[in-house]
């Protein structure tokens, strides 16, 4: 097992993984930028190594600055969080180069899962359905539309690239195709690593269904059952809950077996999320594969009882899974809100001084925050500043609860997105179970 | 952690400008805090004496001196050898673009130089020491 780790990440997951490293008997080693000087997590941490100015790219990002502290700390392992260098192959291959275990997946799983066309295929070999689409890049306009009149509209643009939401675009009407397809090729080669994008149907009435996953060096794989996550704000998730409501258990239980199957096919190792979509009719498709740890890992672990962040660091130190799929039971319904610190009519982020900050309490609620009283939030990084997760016996009183929650949450200094959580929670499709989220668009 | 530990801790800290301290040794922790000279309120932590990188604390507080800080993280050296004199030691005059000290980081060896004219009045670092970002190495008092 690993004596010390380093957390190469920030804000509330870097006070995640601390906590579960402490309970493991591993020491911790905080990396700061100067803007993060008094944050909670280098409170928390056993050491604590300042990396750079406040820029992302000077500190956060920075390779040599990040490794560097490992070396003059004597920390042997690093965990990269959510962050941006949690899928950063650059990244993973410099750790490998020096000696020192990324906490996640392998390089090759990575690449795999990072080109959203491998992905696809490689699911479609193990026999799972995917998104109807191109398969291989698109680089010719003519190619493009006629892929997109054989799919018919509407279609969505994608970067091979891309992924939590980055390079996505929507075409609803043929006569906008091409000047979109220009502007997304030229964005892909702008923004990203991997440029070029492929063409795929728009699944109108999808839910977003993930199914998470842990898999061990002896190819052992679970899955921890399913989150839906289709509440979001320009591919940004605000509300996920565990289970998916309204999906029956024979569903579930196919869904998370060919979960499991791809993830051994490929030879995966570690933790990650496999995304569907899953329609009305419950015929459901590949979407893509995330392999990091997420933001809405905590309603699995509410609904689960697991500590997920636990069985990452075992695997990576080379450990076996604790757990069989027998032992995997989720009890109840577990509802995350995400609480972004952000102006609720215009959504710019808001920034400042917290001057009172009283999470809320009780039965099954959890609080997972790296915000305190007296805490200043940056401007420069995301406005993440809080996660509100409740569970109860069913949805109805998960929802009563989080209602409850969100009401006895008071933050002061700053503008949060807790009355937009709040309208949500009343909202009578939310209470009824909806089919898509395009119900919140009259609250945004 | 018995009370002759405890108490050469205060007796460290007595005389120095240190108002809070926190220490973890072999699986017990303590944290002493002194008031100096007026409380403010909301009392704004002071910079803990916590077992971070670098460590450097109990630096006079004087206005006309410039500090030289790392631009990185990394191993702090006085010579660009072992068996090589140091650059600088205090009370040596420096030019500017003058060469003070290295700080290795993976496997590079990355000359620090100081940005004006000056005297050393202070080395804060020693030798091999690991050091971090925006640290204070040197104290300078510029001509």
């Amino acid at each position: 097992m690993f004596e010390k780790v380093l957390i190469a990440d920030r804000g509330e997951i870097a006070v995640r993984i601390i906590y579960s490293l402490k309970e493991m008997g591993i020491r911790t080693v905080a990396v700061y930028s100067e803007a993060d000087r008094e944050s909670l997590p280098v409170i928390l941490a056993d050491e604590a190594v300042c990396i750079g100015p406040a820029d992302i790219k000077q500190s956060y990002l920075n390779f040599a600055s990040i490794l560097s502290a490992a070396h003059v700390t004597g920390a042997r392992a690093i965990h990269p969080g959510y962050g941006p260098l949690a899928e950063n192959l650059e990244f993973v291959e410099a750790c490998v180069d020096d000696g020192i275990t990324f906490i996640g997946s392998s390089v090759d799983s990575m690449t795999l899962m990072a080109d959203k066309l491998a992905a696809k295929h490689a699911a479609r070999s193990c026999g799972i359905p995917v998104v109807p689409g191109s398969t291989h890049v698109i680089e010719g306009d003519r190619e493009a539309l006629e892929v997109a009149d054989e799919l018919g509209f509407p279609v969505i643009l994608k970067a091979v690239g891309g992924g939590g939401g980055r390079g996505i675009k929507v075409v609803a009407d043929r006569v906008d195709f091409l000047d979109t397809f220009y502007l997304a090729k030229q964005e892909t080669k702008d923004y990203l690593k991997k440029p070029g994008i492929y063409v795929e149907k728009y699944l109108e009435n999808a839910r977003h269904v993930e199914f998470q996953i842990l898999c061990d060096h002896t190819q052992h794989a679970i899955h921890l059952g399913d989150r839906d996550c289709t509440i979001q704000r320009r591919y940004q998730k605000i509300i996920e809950e565990s289970p998916a409501a309204g999906v029956d258990d024979e569903l579930r239980r196919e869904m998370g077996r060919a979960a499991v199957n791809f993830v051994k096919s490929v030879g995966y190792s570690g933790i990650g999320t496999v995304e569907y979509l899953l329609m009305p009719d419950d015929s459901y498709y590949f979407s893509e594969m995330n392999t990091r740890i997420q933001v809405e890992h905590t309603v699995t672990e509410m609904v689960t009882g697991l500590d997920v962040v636990k069985q990452q660091v075992l695997i990576a130190a080379g450990g076996d899974l604790e757990y069989g799929q027998d032992d995997i039971v989720l009890r109840g319904h577990g509802i995350e809100c995400r609480i972004m610190a952000e102006d609720p009519i215009r959504f710019t982020p808001s920034s400042g001084r917290i001057n009172q900050y009283i999470p809320p309490g009780g039965p099954g609620v959890r609080v997972d925050s790296a915000v305190f009283c007296g805490a200043f939030i940056n401007p420069y990084y995301d406005s993440l500043i809080a996660k509100l997760i409740v569970s109860a016996p069913d949805r109805p009183r998960a929802i009563r609860r989080m209602k409850r929650a969100l009401d006895s949450f008071i933050i002061d200094g700053i503008e949060t997105s807790i009355p937009m959580c709040v309208k949500i929670m009343n909202d009578q499709q939310f209470m009824r179970g909806y089919v898509d989220g395009s119900f919140i668009n009259h609250y945004l | 952690m018995n009370i002759k530990e405890i108490k050469d801790i205060i007796k460290a800290i007595e005389g120095t400008d240190i108002s809070e301290i926190d220490v973890h040794s072999a699986g017990d922790r303590i944290r002493i805090r002194r008031y100096l000279g007026e409380v403010s309120a909301p009392e704004k932590r002071s910079p803990k004496a916590k077992k971070s990188v670098g460590g450097g604390g109990g630096v006079p507080d004087n206005v006309e001196l410039l500090s030289v800080t790392s631009p990185l993280v990394g191993t702090f050296y006085r010579s660009s050898a072992l068996d090589s004199p140091p650059f600088v030691e205090v009370g040596q005059e420096v030019r500017k673009g003058d060469v003070l000290c290295i700080v290795e980081s993976m496997k590079l060896m990355n000359e620090i130089e100081t940005e004006v004219d000056g005297v050393i009045v202070s080395i804060l670092v020693e030798n091999g020491q690991p050091v971090e970002y925006g640290q204070s190495l040197f104290l300078l008092e510029p001509l």
